[in-house]
């Protein structure tokens, strides 16, 4: 077994043709990444493997979360109700804004044009919270665009991009930062993503007053992500005696590993 | 008759090297739609890590290497870089297999469970780390990569006990 020298071919062989791909991919300037034959090769196994295991995955959710959809509901239900009932002041508010803004002859809000892409698959280990979709760089996609769903809601950002793939790093990434501003009162931040943790608010100083429920939306001052991406709201904020900065904890709109499709802002 | 011996003899390796691959897919397939659905602390376990030692037990090195490039391709496939997974996952199996010839009994899967995640885990974030991730030590110097330690332990325990039950009775 030991001295068997077809064994140890292959085996080296296999070593050096994965070794290649890594490194290829690694280094992305190279054949491998960027022409898109590894995406058009193994986009169709992406997408049947996610639909398959989404399948199976909706299968046990429906056992192991059966109180909490219950309880969601009935909370659904009750905000769903208080909405519609402030539906109306809303419309109101509306109307009353686009005629300040044709008085005070505000220049439009920035139009945006956005790209729908499939998730084909999302990382299954401990270490990224990153999900891949199914358009790239031939559509337009290149690193660093924001990625958004539900009425602008902020999922994350590009961070790599091959020819018909692309890859995402959703907010809760570890990688992910981004400038904010919190509350009414539009206090600057900066937004970390913590991996398995939960998300927080850096470099807010202590004399700041954040509340529980307060929004956080994008601030657009990084350059990175333009200015009025909805991320979440507050969840709890702790002031330690003798610290500078106080620890503001988020809770984010969306739960990334659930979505499956979303919307790349161009 | 020897060519008969010979031949059935390459037919029983291929249908086990066959199952073996067909349990490393069942495995990665629970891995991305049951494990998120009951990780603990937000740890999921590495089934098809924890699932390896057995085979490596019952069959050695040369026969689980298709295995555990499967595996791993599967793994790849839900990322962007094919052989982000795969890679480390041979080669901590490759390490796995030097330490067992010397130091490690095969049947030993407290040693195989905590190494092969120690290993994995380094391997695939340095490789992170070093094509620019900043995120090192935040996974692997916290408490929750204890915690995937000790479930990917429990876990090769459990199918390694498993093994050990087939290995006895000749199945």
């Amino acid at each position: 077994m030991k001295k068997n020298p077809v064994k140890k071919t292959i085996f080296f062989s296999l070593i050096i043709i994965i070794g290649y791909f890594s490194f290829s991919a690694f280094t992305s300037h190279s054949s491998a990444a960027e022409s898109g034959i590894m995406a058009s090769l193994f986009n169709p196994f992406r997408e049947y493997i996610l639909k398959a295991t989404d399948g199976i995955a909706n299968f046990f959710s429906g056992f192991f979360a059966y109180q909490a959809i219950k309880d969601e509901n009935d909370q659904l239900v009750f905000q769903n109700r208080s909405l519609k009932s402030l539906l109306n002041s809303f419309v109101e508010l509306k109307n009353e804004n686009e005629a300040l803004r044709e008085a005070l002859k505000l220049s439009e809000k920035q139009k945006l044009s956005f790209i729908l892409a499939d998730v084909i698959s999302r990382s299954p280990l401990n270490f990224s919270q990153s999900f891949m979709i199914n358009k790239g760089s031939a559509d337009g996609i290149s690193v660093g665009q924001a990625v958004v769903w539900g009425g602008q809601v902020l999922v994350g950002e590009v961070k790599d991009a091959s020819g018909d793939t692309a890859n995402i790093r959703s907010i809760n990434d570890n990688e992910f930062r981004t400038s904010v501003f919190v509350g009414e009162k539009r206090i600057e931040a900066i937004f970390k993503g913590q991996g398995l943790e939960q998300a927080q608010l850096d470099l807010i100083s202590v004399k700041e007053e954040i509340k529980t429920g307060d929004r956080i939306i994008t601030s657009g001052l990084d350059k990175k992500i333009s200015r009025g991406f909805y991320i979440g709201e507050v969840k709890d904020v702790k002031k330690t005696e003798g610290k500078v900065f106080q620890e503001v904890i988020v809770e984010p709109a969306f739960d990334w590993s659930q979505l499956e499709q979303v919307l790349i802002v161009k | 008759m020897m060519i008969l011996g010979l031949c059935s003899r390459i037919l029983f390796n291929g249908v086990k090297i066959f199952l073996q691959i067909i349990f490393v897919i069942f495995l990665a397939i629970l891995q991305i739609s049951l494990i998120p659905h009951i990780s603990i602390f937000g740890v999921k376990p590495n089934l098809v890590l924890a699932g390896l030692p057995a085979l490596f037990y019952l069959s050695g090195f040369w026969e689980i290497l298709p295995a555990v490039l499967v595996g791993g391709l599967f793994y790849d496939l839900s990322d962007f870089y094919l052989g982000l997974y795969s890679l480390p996952l041979l080669i901590t199996f490759l390490l796995l297999w030097f330490l067992s010839r010397k130091y490690i009994s095969g049947s030993h899967f407290l040693a195989l469970g905590i190494l092969g995640t120690i290993i994995f885990n380094f391997l695939f974030l340095s490789v992170g780390y070093i094509f620019g991730a900043d995120s090192f030590f935040d996974y692997f110097l916290s408490w929750r990569h204890l915690i995937e330690i000790s479930l990917n332990t429990i876990l090769a325990i459990l199918f390694g006990l498993a093994a050990s039950f087939i290995k006895n009775r000749g199945l």
